[in-house]
């Protein structure tokens, strides 16, 4: 369980929430605050259509893997559960450059459960320059930090072949630069905490089928976004350490990994480019290197957005190549924004799964999602 | 795209009280800001101007003033625009702009607000506001 109501994580989040109400009962009397409540949300549902027939683990197979975090499995029945979320965001914003954010939010793939990924203060150093405290979901990623905003990307979830992390979210504080210079914009945040989640629910029901408590400690990770009117390029470098209990048994101790990414996007005249190249690597023995990327292209046509998206993982994990994992996907997406905070999307999905271990298996799978914010 | 927004424009304005999309700020709003600073606040990609210090956007919740401004000057559709903003607040990246429901309430919000910038239809200024960009 990531960070639900009984999990380390929402209590921690509610400590930062505790902290940030003290903060606030200390200024409030300053000045008078501003609270915002905005939220986002998805209501897709999908089935496999074809594939291996074989039983994984929990999951009656043809399936596919819609959502690795959040386990949005779809299977021979149509199913509301993979793709369908809702967040429900506040924001108290006081005068004098401080303010707090707390974010709700509830997956089908947990049964809907609620988490708190964000619940931290903010405090504006200068025009340019935030520091922010308290919990955070991880920026690791392109679409790490607003994976499950369905309305802010064109397809109906990130390629999953690259957004398949145990740890969404983290414990810390982060320095927050946005400035521009002319038409350049230039975004950067270094960010250092740690997360712990007891039961996590990725690795024990697609990579484990036991019990796996994860921690990831000494995070520290960075990231420089440049943006122009045509297109933005973003570079990230995270590091950490994992412990890592499988059934009580120590499967990880401290083990080192680093996380290195490139995203660039164009989106210029109505053509949109979505590509993102992500290596991650377990430098220690035994050692173990993910290399991941996608390729995305479309073209506007008014309100309409069709899109082609290739993405693959390889795994090289140099003691055993029969562990290694490696899976691709093609993606066809339509979006379509047919009214005001609303995009309605379809999804087609081939999935071929080219493990040296028995996984999930191939599988092919349609989708359809209305994605709106309020 | 703005700027050819705002060249084909401006010449067949001159002298007609056209309606059009500008951008305003309260009178006290120490000099003229750069287009692309003003782009770069209503993009979020900066909470201030050069020069000025922080400001508050605010902009028509919808019609086609706000599409204008959007097409013209920020160049980028009302979708792309509402694409870029809901990634940066539910990531707490930067603070949306302030929507108003008419050019009057805008107007006034401005009036009233030191550090305020805000989109307003040409034939709406008034001397309770100044031109900053747009034109």
């Amino acid at each position: 369980m990531r960070h639900f109501v009984d999990g380390s994580g929402f209590q921690s989040g509610l400590r930062s929430l505790g902290l940030g109400l003290m903060l606030v009962g200390a200024t409030a009397t300053a000045s008078a605050g501003e609270l915002t409540v905005s939220g986002f949300g998805t209501l897709g549902a999908g089935k496999a259509i074809s594939g291996v027939k074989q039983r994984y683990f929990g999951f009656d197979c043809p399936c596919y893997i819609a959502n690795y975090p959040d386990v949005g499995v779809y299977g021979n029945d149509i199913s509301l559960k993979p793709d369908s979320r809702i967040g429900v965001q506040a924001n108290y914003r006081l005068d004098g450059g401080l303010s707090f954010t707390g974010q709700v939010t509830a997956h089908g793939g947990n049964d809907f459960k609620p988490a708190v990924d964000w619940a931290y203060g903010s405090y504006a150093l200068s025009d340019s320059l935030t520091l922010q405290a308290g919990r955070k979901r991880l920026p690791l990623f392109g679409y790490s930090d607003f994976f499950q905003v369905g309305y802010a990307y064109p397809w109906i979830r990130p390629p999953g072949d690259l957004y398949g992390w145990q740890i969404v979210a983290y414990n810390g504080a982060n320095l927050l630069f946005r400035k521009n210079y002319g038409s350049l914009s230039v975004s950067a945040n270094v960010w250092a905490g740690s997360e712990s989640d007891k039961g996590n629910r990725m690795l024990d029901l697609i990579y484990y089928d036991a019990r796996v408590d994860e921690k990831w400690k000494s995070i520290f990770g960075g990231y420089v976004e440049l943006g122009t009117d045509w297109g933005t390029a973003r570079f990230v470098m995270m590091t950490n350490k994992v412990d890592r209990l499988v059934a009580g048994t120590v499967n990880k101790s401290g083990v080192k990994q680093n996380f290195y990414g490139f995203t660039f996007n164009v989106d210029q005249n109505d053509w949109v480019l979505r590509t993102e190249i992500n290596r991650f690597v377990r430098p220690d023995a035994p050692k173990d290197i993910y290399s991941v990327y996608f390729v995305g292209a479309g073209r506007r046509f008014g309100d309409w957005l069709p899109m082609l998206t290739y993405s693959r993982f390889t795994e090289d994990f140099k003691d055993d190549a029969t562990a290694n994992e490696k899976h691709n996907t093609l993606a066809a997406t339509l979006r379509w924004d047919f009214r005001d905070n609303m995009a309605l999307k379809f999804e087609y999905d081939v999935f071929k799964d080219k493990s040296a271990f028995p996984f999930v298996g191939n599988s092919k799978a349609v989708a359809v999602s209305l994605d709106f914010t309020f | 795209m703005k700027r050819v927004f705002i060249i084909s424009t401006a010449p067949l304005l001159a002298g007609l009280a056209l309606a059009g999309p500008v951008i305003v700020a309260n009178p006290g709003l120490a000099g003229k800001p750069a287009a692309d600073d003003i782009k770069a606040v209503f993009l979020g990609q900066s909470s201030a101007l050069p020069g000025v210090g922080a400001v508050q956007p605010g902009m028509p919740k919808e019609g086609k003033l706000r599409e204008d401004f959007l097409s013209g000057f920020v160049g980028k559709s009302n979708q792309q625009y509402k694409a870029v903003w809901t990634q940066l607040i539910f990531t707490g990246k930067a603070q949306a702009p302030k929507l108003f429901e008419s050019d009057d309430e805008l107007k006034k919000w401005i009036a009233a607000t030191p550090n305020g910038i805000g989109v307003l239809d040409s034939s709406k200024v008034d001397g309770t506001v100044k031109v900053i960009g747009g034109q």
